[in-house]
């Protein structure tokens, strides 16, 4: 038995045969003890487990590199042969559209021929007229004042062109909604010039919907949100070497003398880190090898990676200590819900089919999917971070819920059965 | 001796059905416990609830003289267990694998080094030590998962079924390997529903069923406790003429039977019976070409207990 009340199975030296001369110094003193911290240690080994295994790697990273590579392939040419027709439109001109000079000025700003046109306008006097161009498709929608003064847009068909003029009309009105309130709030932002957030709004509109917009750019944003969220897979993963009731292993690390938090934290923080490096390779490939312009904003965007990379991860933690289901149900859990977020963030249809959803079931811009693609996108089409900033904080506060929820459950010790 | 398991009145329900009913138990310091039963007697159950991994009705366990909490370090740093199923990482290596459970313990990395090489060694696996678990056979396997849950040298070593499912080769080294453990100083608390495993190891032995504890003592203790004390089996030659109700009548004989030319006599306990057989079956001119004695084994003590064989269930 050693000191420390354990037996040992080798002898270690015979202490006979040992002179204990006081001046050598013992042979035992030489043996300088090398302690590994209990988070080193499971953090080291996790990092070890996590990078050979092939089903967690395909899917964190394999998998979206494939999407982007999918989607680049797939909507290159779509990207070329849309660059781009003004979208020919009709607006009826009358007393009503005479009182909203500042979207007349709007129309006529995106009808200016030059490099950034978005619409080519005829102005007609009555929507008789409009309806027969309508039916000859000689326009793709018109814009008519109703009885309340607003504009109200007609199309015959559902297509990008009549979203696009949607899309205008009703950002033209939520950003001069947004404007009066600032306005009524405090009128001296007018001099302080917060106003110009209409100035923006305009280069926001036409980036949204002119010919800068790079169509794979979007799929490669939500590429990469769905990438991060699928993280929520180490997260499982990190569950599942903690909790007795799915694994065995986890059983024998209950049974050992360590702190069941640390073990999780150390777990979590193995899949975060390779989750991140996951995602940094994505980002590598979509801009070196397909060539993405993602924008030259590179710090934002790594930021928001790593937002985006823990959000997954402490996703992943949540569905993995929440329910009872076993390992397989959760990951099938994870993964089906990734998708979900992943459709309604744009990756399934066009942009406008995001749009479209989000108007419909407002509640979909907040998963998690969702808030990262946006994130991506205010850097793509703001001047300022405002919602970029605003994306991120939601992603952080995303997390945070996550934590808070999975702390609840991880209370629980014993089982019923395992 | 020293009790460094105590369980009293242990019950747990899964839903309606009782897996362990008022069961009371005890293991001495320093002894091989065999917790012998059929599969779903409660046995697995038995040992998660003793490693506070299950909740429970109803009773009181203490290890090593204290209840065992999640937050017992002291008492779970002299804990080792070995569970039925294999618990490694598939994508670790023998070593790696060993080297990680063991780190769980032990913090000071040559001690650990030492310890990993020692269980590598106990376990017959100093050439496999860079193989991955599924380049290893199902005895391979297992050895590991054995090396995994001793190697930090713990003085509680639960082993629950560690020889399912393996070659008789491996299962040997097992066995060996567990004595080795017990001669070391190590407590074994050994799990299983084979009960030559359990004689050839056991210095004490509780055998359950249906949750409940039937029988507890000694191999010869437990043997001692039925009124079986011999089992005669006779092959007879192929002219032999046996009159079976003369041998049932026999002094001390309990049951006998004959399956074509095979007779099997069970004895009630007392004196030895196979002279008294021998002359008999010379007085009758009953020929026969072999004859041999047993004494009752633990599948006996539970086929009279229960009713039934271990292995039926």
């Amino acid at each position: 038995m050693d000191k420390r009340g354990r037996f040992c199975f080798v002898q270690v030296a015979n202490l006979k045969n040992i002179k204990m001369d006081k001046t050598e110094p013992s042979p035992f003193v030489q043996v300088r003890e090398r302690k590994e911290s209990m988070l080193g240690h499971v953090l080291k080994n996790k990092l070890n487990v996590l990078l050979r295994s092939k089903s967690l790697i395909f899917w964190t990273l394999i998998f979206p590199i494939i999407m982007s590579t999918f989607f680049k392939l797939a909507l290159s040419n779509i990207a070329t042969a849309e660059e781009f027709d003004p979208v020919k439109i009709a607006v009826i001109q009358n007393v009503a559209l005479d009182n909203e000079q500042n979207l007349k000025t709007v129309i006529g700003e995106l009808s200016t021929e030059n490099e950034n046109q978005v619409f080519e306008t005829t102005y007609i006097d009555n929507e008789e007229k409009a309806k027969e161009m309508l039916k000859n498709d000689d326009i793709s929608g018109y814009i008519i004042m109703d009885e309340n003064g607003k504009a109200d847009v007609r199309v015959k068909d559902n297509g990008i062109q009549q979203t696009i003029i949607k899309y205008v009309i009703d950002e033209y009105y939520q950003t001069a909604s947004a404007a009066t309130q600032i306005i009524n709030f405090n009128p001296q932002v007018i001099y302080d010039g917060t106003i110009q957030l209409l100035e923006e709004s305009k280069e926001y509109v036409k980036d949204k919907t002119g010919n800068n917009l790079d169509y794979c750019v979007n799929y490669y944003y939500t590429a990469i949100a769905m990438a991060c969220i699928y993280g929520g897979l180490f997260g499982l993963e990190a569950v599942k070497e903690t909790e007795a009731n799915l694994s065995k292993r986890a059983a024998r690390v209950s049974v050992a003398p360590v702190h069941k938090l640390k073990m999780l934290f150390a777990n979590v923080t193995a899949g975060f880190i390779i989750q991140y490096i996951e995602i940094l390779i994505l980002l590598a490939y979509i801009v070196f090898v397909l060539k993405g312009n993602l924008t030259n904003n590179v710090p934002w965007i790594l930021l928001l990676s790593l937002a985006g990379s823990f959000a997954g991860t402490t996703f992943g933690l949540f569905i993995g200590i929440s329910n009872k289901k076993d390992e397989n149900t959760k990951v099938g859990m994870l993964i089906a819900i990734t998708m979900v977020c992943s459709f309604f963030a744009g990756m399934m249809g066009a942009p406008q089919m995001k749009y479209q959803m989000e108007k419909l079931i407002p509640v979909v811009k907040y998963n998690p999917v969702s808030l990262i693609t946006d994130g991506f996108h205010a850097l793509y089409s703001y001047i300022t971070l405002d919602m970029y900033f605003e994306k991120l904080i939601s992603v952080i506060i995303f997390s945070i819920i996550m934590i808070a929820l999975s702390y609840i459950f991880i209370r629980r010790k014993k089982y019923d059965s395992i | 001796m020293e009790k460094i398991i105590e369980v009293e009145n242990l019950t747990k329900s899964y839903g309606k059905f009782k897996a362990l009913d008022n069961l009371s138990l005890y293991v001495e310091k320093g002894r091989i416990f065999g917790l012998l039963g059929p599969n779903g007697s409660g046995k697995s159950t038995t040992i998660n609830c003793l490693l506070s991994l299950l909740n429970y009705e109803k009773g009181t366990i203490k290890l090593f003289g204290k209840e065992l909490t999640p937050e017992s370090y002291d008492i779970k740093a002299k804990i080792g267990v070995v569970f039925q199923d294999v618990a490694v990482f598939e994508e670790l290596t023998v070593y790696e694998n060993i080297n990680y459970f063991c780190g769980l313990y032990i913090k000071d990395k040559a001690t650990r080094e030492k310890y990993v090489e020692d269980a590598i060694k106990l376990t017959g696996l100093e050439e496999f030590k860079k193989f991955r678990p599924k380049q290893l056979s199902g005895g391979l396997l297992r050895r590991l998962n054995i090396a995994c849950g001793i190697a930090h040298k713990p003085e509680l070593i639960f082993l629950d079924e560690p020889t399912v499912a393996v070659d008789p080769q491996s299962r040997n080294a097992i066995l060996e390997g567990i004595k080795e453990l017990n001669k070391n100083g190590a407590t074994i608390v050994y799990t299983t529903h084979y009960m030559e495993e359990v004689e050839q190891l056991c210095n004490r032995i509780v055998i359950i069923d249906k949750g409940k504890m039937i029988a507890a003592g000694t191999k010869e203790e437990l043997k001692q406790s039925i009124s079986m004390g011999e089992k005669i089996t006779i092959e007879l030659s192929e002219n032999a003429n046996v009159v079976l109700e003369q041998v049932k009548k026999l002094q001390d004989v309990i049951e006998a039977k004959q399956e074509d030319n095979t007779l099997f006599i069970t004895y009630k306990k007392g004196e030895e019976h196979l002279e008294k057989l021998i002359n008999f079956m010379k007085e009758n001119s009953i020929k026969y070409l072999k004859i041999f004695s047993e004494l009752p084994s633990l599948n006996d003590v539970f086929l009279e207990l229960t009713g039934k064989e271990l292995r039926d269930n």
